[in-house]
């Protein structure tokens, strides 16, 4: 049988995509930025960042609402305490977002970005966060997982521009005063990474892949 | 501890088979509450625990409930005394027409307690259990029919505790009461049960999720899961139950 309350859920879950989908602009501008294909994007982040808040709070009131009125048990209560969740690091990856919009009119060339490889690091993290909605949206433990899996990648190449950037620092490169804000950018990036991680833990929470999850939950760092 | 275990029950309405297989064990001071859609059994099977099927005709029963251990069906064992220990309490109120006092003392004196010091003592221990007695201790002689549905409940259950049962069987035993007089019963429940074993059927999720400790889902006379009520109502190991408890059934 199908409920009122699934539609309600469904509300739920486009929301989450349309919130998802926001953040992926934010990051797809910064994509460009990064890789020599233009500035101009840059400019609308703060714009997107607000609309991503809005739609932080709008699922907030929305999981409240269902969990007054519909006092969900079971695989309803899990959806919808990790979309509560899932909505915080959104939020998160959407302001990183906007810190590195702020950093990267500082620096002189996308050939550095690309150099200290930002521009493949943030690809990733694209990835993760589309895939991280994607499990949720669909149920799929496995696409959750590949997310997990991938942080390490991000974790790599973070420690790959670091040491890009130290190079640069220790040769005495004449760009090496633009250094720590490549690695301020790559660490945005390194965290983004993480919560998309986090993301995808909070999708295994629904599932419940524990097998236990009232009394333990999966750990979500 | 267990105290009711019940092995292999099967039970048969003529050729209608009602309860099939049930393997359940009950722990001893705690509350289980049996949830599932209407017709599964339930009241089948609480109405077994304490013999109450003996009455119905045509009822043939298989395996075994086991009270304390022994086996509840076995010639030696007493029906009354068995429904002493095991009593019941139903889903509409049901005090006999006489005093709120005779109501309660109507257990103890076909026990054989003639005593008026010592009733008076049963009685009003019986209401204090029941969380009753504030309200009625100056009409204890007035007619129990006066009392309000939430307080004729109440009656029943200081009605059961007289007789000084070991288990309460409570069948939806709040379906006719307003939330206020559910909420009294369920407290009720939970207070009593450091001291007696609760078995209740509801239709109420939340009141299952409210007050039981363990939770028995029944479908088509099986018990297709029995655990922890957190465990049932979080994340249930049979997607029956899961479709069942988020309302998704059938
Ligand atoms: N005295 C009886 N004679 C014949 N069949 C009966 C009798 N009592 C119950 N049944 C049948 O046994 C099955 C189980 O009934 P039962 O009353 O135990 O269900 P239940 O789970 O308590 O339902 P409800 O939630 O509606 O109270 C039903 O199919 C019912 O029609
Ligand atoms: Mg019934």
């Amino acid at each position: 049988m199908r409920t009122r309350f699934d539609s309600e859920l469904e509300t739920l879950y486009v929301s989450m995509i349309k919130m998802g989908s926001l953040t992926e602009d934010t990051l797809n501008a910064l994509k460009a930025a990064l890789s020599g294909e233009g500035r101009d994007r840059l400019a609308g982040i703060a714009d997107i960042s607000r609309a991503i808040d809005e739609k932080d709070r709008e699922i907030e009131a929305l999981c409240l609402r269902l969990l007054l009125r519909r006092q969900p048990v079971a695989r309803d209560l899990r959806t919808i305490s990790s979309a509560m969740k899932m909505i915080y690091d959104i939020e998160r990856i959407g302001d990183n977002a906007v810190d590195i919009a702020e950093i990267i009119p500082f620096i002189s060339s996308e050939d550095l970005t690309m150099r200290v490889g930002l521009d493949s690091m943030i690809g990733t993290v694209i990835e993760m966060v589309t895939g991280a909605i994607d499990a949720f949206v669909h149920y799929d433990a496995g696409k959750a997982n590949a997310v997990i899996a991938e942080d390490d990648v991000a974790d790599r190449a973070f420690d790959h521009a670091k040491q890009m950037v130290t190079d640069m620092i220790r040769h005495g490169d004449k760009d090496a005063q633009e250094a720590p804000d490549l690695l301020m950018i790559a660490k945005y990036l390194e965290r983004m990474g993480d919560h998309a991680a986090s993301l995808a833990r909070w999708v295994l929470n629904a599932l419940d892949v524990s097998g236990d999850w009232i009394n333990n939950p999966v750990k979500v760092e | 501890m267990t105290i009711i275990e019940t092995k292999d029950l099967d039970l048969w309405y003529g050729s209608m088979q009602a309860l099939k297989k049930i393997n359940l064990k009950m722990e001893e001071k705690s509350i289980t509450a049996l949830i599932g859609p209407s017709g599964c059994g339930k009241s089948t099977f609480l109405r077994t625990l304490n013999r109450m099927n003996d009455l119905v005709q045509g009822v043939r029963i298989e395996g075994e409930v086991l009270y304390n251990g022994e086996n509840i069906f076995s010639p030696k064992v007493d029906v009354n005394g068995l429904r002493y220990e095991v009593g019941m309490v139903f889903q509409k109120p049901n005090p006999f027409m006489m005093s709120i006092y005779d109501n309660i003392a109507y257990g103890p004196r076909t026990h054989g307690i003639k005593s008026k010091v010592k009733l008076d003592e049963i009685v009003e221990k019986a209401l204090v259990d029941a969380s009753l007695f504030d309200e009625v201790k100056d009409r204890l002689r007035k007619s129990a029919l006066g009392l309000s549905g939430g307080q004729q409940q109440r009656l029943c259950i200081a009605r059961a505790l007289a007789v000084q049962p070991k288990v309460l069987l409570m069948d939806e035993p709040t379906s006719a009461l307003d939330p206020i007089s559910t909420a009294k019963i369920e407290e009720l429940a939970m207070s009593l049960c450091d001291r007696y074993t609760i078995i209740i059927v509801t239709h109420n999720m939340q009141q299952a999720l409210r007050i039981a400790h363990k939770t028995a889902f029944f479908l088509l006379g099986e018990v297709i899961e029995y655990d922890d009520t957190e465990k049932i109502f979080s994340n249930p190991s049979d997607p029956r139950t899961e479709d069942y408890v988020t309302g998704r059934f059938g």
